[in-house]
Order: structure tokens, then sequence, then C-alpha cells
């Protein structure tokens, strides 16, 4: 396979260097660039002699600056319909939400379970790692700062802070938004594109509803169990850490980092996590709806949800920073 | 007597309409057939009348009562008593044939308990000639199996009338034959209405009780499928000779 390539690339070598060549009149032969400079000089006058005689007419079109005010505020317009949208969804599906707990009906039997298992149980392995490697990364950089002072013991607090309140949140947050935000994008998107949503709307199936709420209500269990799980997870990799590097023993650095956390935060953290979980759940479910076009619209918006997705959250966080600590 | 009656409709997209003041019937009982060349409208045509595209203007009424499109229940009524087939079947790619057809009964009824569900089920399978697929995904069929799920799944609510966009695009003539005759069979056996967008004259000849053809925006024929054929009009000439 590997001398194929290195063949292929070969052989569009030359005609790339070429494109490169006429595009860079210094590498180019002095021939080509005369070539070059007649085709710029027999292009300019003719358009010069347009401006000219095109002036009056060119007065009465809009100035720059109104052209950039009306761009911009034709795009503030569009992107305000666009907030609208969204909260129009999320009010919808709320009030879907709150009816289907009340009246239990209307959902396919055994879909809010599925979903729990992919985005609870099938999100597990991954989380488990990023949170374990980051636990030990920040464990590690601050021990050799903390070893400079001879305060060791802080490493417990240390980790246990900067995990419990900010990391594990976001983290858990933005894993989410990368496997859970990508897959239901993708999934109600190609719904869209391959008439199912009309399909269910004509069943007289609300797809908001058929397809949001096994999915809000599952991030809504879901989140608890990935907290829980990167918790211990990402304080296993500060305890490795202590342990090896300080000796510290782990029954020490749990009590010292008890010591600095209290239920609130584990309450706030939790809080936390399942609003990003909804971010990420109402932000994939609003790009799906909103697609349109054929089947590159799939890839589209599947991108933006992710990215979507990813700045509400840091953008909540960033809220819950200044209204919590 | 005509199950949907349409007065002066105007139906688009945006503000631009792509067929105006279209004024006709679709009578109760038959099969009507729209036809038109690509990009007439036939496709947007159905989607009004289903529910789903409102119209700029005009009115669409359905058993004499008038589709409100700003009214959830009107809509939610008018849903429950039509079937769609649509062009690509818009089988749930996620379920087996079987919950496919099964899902309508599962979310609106229930009060069925399994054992009827399944019993309903394999009824609308064996009327398709599907009874041994139940267990597959849409994914594993071929297109031709999809269109006849997708008309069994239409069915299960026993609607008053389906609606199917191009039944026969994209099949093979001995596989579009067959769903051809499924409809007509529908027709004869359950007085079931349909109204059938297609392509193919083949098609037309062998279900149409009644033709609507799009020409410019407008209904440019509305009759008896006799009457078509014995037209002295340019436009529907140049549309039947290709294949005569
Ligand atoms: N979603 C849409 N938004 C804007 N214009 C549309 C949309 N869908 C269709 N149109 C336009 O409406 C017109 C009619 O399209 P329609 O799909 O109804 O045609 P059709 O008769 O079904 O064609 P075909 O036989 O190829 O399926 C076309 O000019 C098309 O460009
Ligand atoms: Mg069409």
């Amino acid at each position: 396979m590997i001398p194929d390539v290195t063949e292929k690339s070969n052989r569009t070598g030359p005609g790339r260097a070429r494109d490169n060549k006429s595009r860079d009149p210094l590498l180019s032969a002095p021939e080509e660039n005369a070539i070059i400079k007649k085709i710029d000089s027999a292009d300019r006058h003719p358009v010069d002699n347009r401006l000219k005689k095109t002036s009056p007419v060119k007065k009465n079109e809009p100035s720059l600056l109104t052209r950039l005010f009306e761009r911009t505020a034709g795009s503030a317009i569009s992107r305000w319909g666009q907030v609208k949208d969204y909260f129009v969804l999320l009010s919808d599906e709320t009030s879907h939400l709150v009816q289907y707990l009340i009246k239990r009906k209307g959902l396919y039997p055994g879909d809010i379970s599925r979903q729990i298992l992919f985005m609870g149980y099938q999100t597990l392995p991954i989380l488990i790692l990023i949170t374990l490697l980051v636990g030990i990364t920040i464990s590690y950089t601050s021990a050799a700062q903390l070893k400079l002072f001879g305060a060791d013991i802080y490493l417990a607090d240390f980790v246990g802070i900067a995990m419990i309140r900010e990391l594990i949140p976001l983290m858990t947050g933005i894993i989410l938004a990368g496997k859970v935000g990508a897959a239901v994008t993708a999934e109600i998107s190609s719904m869209k594109v391959l008439e199912e949503l009309d399909a269910l709307k004509t069943m007289g199936i609300d797809p908001v509803k058929f397809l949001m709420i096994p999915r809000l209500i599952a991030i809504t269990v879901a989140v608890p169990l990935l907290v829980v799980t990167a918790n211990i997870v990402g304080v296993l990799g500060g305890i490795l850490i202590g342990y090896f590097e300080f000796g510290t023993p782990p029954a020490s650095f749990v009590k010292q980092m008890l010591g600095v956390l209290f239920i609130k935060d584990i309450l706030i953290e939790l809080l936390k996590t399942t609003v990003f979980g909804w971010a990420v759940v109402v932000s994939a479910g609003y790009k799906g709806f909103s697609a349109s076009g054929g089947t590159e619209a799939v890839g589209r918006a599947t991108t933006e949800s992710v990215v979507l997705s990813i700045a509400l959250i840091i953008g909540l966080d960033c809220v819950f920073a200044f209204f919590i600590y | 007597m005509n199950i949907i009656e349409a007065r002066q409709l105007n139906i688009g997209y945006g503000e631009i309409p792509v067929l105006h003041g279209l004024d006709f019937g679709i009578p109760e009982g038959r099969i009507t057939v729209i036809l038109g060349k690509s990009g007439s409208g036939k496709t947007t045509l159905l989607k009004s009348l289903i529910g789903l595209l409102p119209p700029l203007a005009g009115e669409i009424r359905f058993c004499d009562t008038l589709l409100d499109f700003r009214s959830e229940k009107s809509l939610q009524d008018h849903y429950r008593r039509i079937g769609v087939l649509y062009q690509n079947a818009a089988l749930l790619s996620s379920l087996n044939l079987f919950e496919n057809i099964a899902l309508p009964l599962r979310i609106h009824r229930t009060d069925l308990r399994e054992k009827d569900i399944r019993e309903q089920v394999e009824k609308r399978l064996a009327q398709v000639g599907l009874e041994q697929s139940g267990g597959k995904l849409p994914g594993e069929l071929s297109g031709g199996m999809r269109k006849r799920a997708g008309l069994a799944r239409a069915l299960v609510q026993e609607p008053k009338i389906v609606f199917c966009d191009e039944p026969s695009a994209g099949l093979d003539p001995i596989t579009s034959t067959q769903l051809d005759r499924l409809m007509i069979r529908l027709n004869r056996e359950t007085g079931t209405t349909l109204a059938v967008v297609t392509h193919e004259l083949r098609s037309v000849e062998a279900v149409a009780d009644r033709v609507l053809v799009l020409h410019d925006g407008r209904v440019h024929f509305d009759g008896e499928f006799g009457e078509l054929i014995t037209q002295k009009d340019p436009f529907i000439e140049s549309f039947f000779l290709r294949t005569t």
C-alpha cells in the first residue's frame, strides 16, 4: 500500500508544482513572467475604462458602510431568529416532557432505556479513560509546584476542587457533545432528509416529542451515573500521583480532600453537568431538526451541533462560575 | 362525493407560489392519479393535501370539514384519517419492518394488547406479501420491498385515503406492476380512496380512474381517464406520445 501512495503523490507532484509556479512569479521562467504581465495589463485597462463610464451609476449604489451595516444587521436578525427557534424548541420539549411525565403516553416502548444505555453505559469507557488521564496529568503538573513549597498534602485539596468543581463537569459535557450530541444530530438530521420526520408527523406522532423526550430523560438519568464514576476515577488519578510522588497514603489523601469538599460541591457539580447534558441534547435536536437539503446536510448539521454544544457548555460554565463561586 | 375539495389553492415555499388557483376534487372510493412533468409541483401539492405544507391561500376540505393548518387538533384529526406512502418509503431505519408497521398502533392504540397488535401487523404484512420479512431492518430490504412495507404502514390505521408519491419510481417493471395491482386490489376490496403521484404512463393506464394533470402551476386537466386519452391538447398529447 505505502509504495502506491508515494507513487501517486509523485505523479501529482509536478502538476501541483506547476500550479504554484504560475501563481508565484519569482519561481516561474522569465517568458512566463512576461505573459502574465501582458495578461495583467490587458485585464486592467478595460476594467479601468468601465469604471470611468459607470461612475455616475456607482454613486447611487449603497456605500460600503451601508452595505456593511446591512449585512451585519441581516446576520444579526437571522441569528436572532435562530436563537428564538432554539428557545421555541426548548420550551416545546419542556412542555412535552411535563405532559409525558403526567400521562406516560406517546413514546415508543423501550426507547428510554435504550437511550440510557447509549448515553450512560456506552459513554463510560471513554469518560473513564479521559478523566483518569486528566486526573493524573493535573496532579502530576501541580505536584511539581507543590513540592517546591513542601506543600505535598495540598495536592488532595487541589485535585478535589479542580476536578469536582470544574474539570469533571466540563469534560463530561464535552465528551457528551462529541459522542451523544453528534449521534443525536446525525440521527435526526438524516431522518429529516429521508422524510422520516414527515412520515412520523402524518402518522400523528410529534417528532419532537417522539425523539427528544426519551433522549432528555435518558441524559438526565445518565449524567449522575457518569459524574459519580468520573469523580471516583478522576480522584483515583490524584491518589496515584500522591502515593507515588509524595508517598501520601490514599486514606489521608481522601481525608484531606473531604476536608475541603462539601456536599454542596457535589450537588452543584451534578446540577452543572446535567445542565450541560441538556444543552448538548437540545442543541443536537435543534441542529438535527433544522437540517435541510440532501445527505450533505447531515454532515454539516453534525459538525455544527458539536461546535454549538461545546460553545454553550463553556459559556454556561462561565455563567455558573460567576453565580456560584 | 368528493373526499377532498381544493378551493383556490395557492401552494408554494416562502412567498412564491409553485401552484396557483387550484380548484379540484378527489372523489371518494376511486383512484385519482396526479400527473405532471418533473418540477410541476406534484410533491408540493401532495405535501399540502397531507397537511405538512400550509397553502399560501385558499382552502382544503376533507370530508366537508376545513383543514385548518393553525389548529393542532384539526391537523391531528386529518392525520388519523390518511395514510401516506412516501417516495422513499421513509421507514424508520432503526426499527425492523414489523415494528415499523406496529409503530402507529403502539403510539395511538394503547388499548390494544400485544396479541392484537401482532395480529393486525401480520395481516398488513401478508396483504403486501411480506409475511416472511417482518424481522428485517429497512436497510436489508430491496427498494420494492420497502415500498410495499411503506404501503402496509400507511394502511395500518385503516385510513380513508392513501396518498402515494411516485410508488413506481426506481422500480423494475415487474415490481412496479405488482405495486399497481396491490393498489387496485386495495381500492376494490376495501374501498379505500387513493391519490397517486406518478410519472409512469403504464402505471397511469393500469390504475387511474381519474386524472389530474398539473402544468405551468395550474390544473391543466381534471377528469376521467377515458376523457384524458381522447383529448386533443398538445401538452397532453406530447405527454403520451413518449411511450406510445
Ligand atoms: N423545499 C423547497 N423549497 C423551495 N422550493 C421547492 C422546495 N421543494 C420543491 N421546490 C420547488 O417547487 C417546484 C415543484 O417541486 P416538486 O418537488 O413539487 O415537483 P414534482 O412535480 O414533485 O417533481 P418530481 O416529479 O421531479 O418529483 C420546483 O420548482 C422546486 O424547485
Ligand atoms: Mg416529486
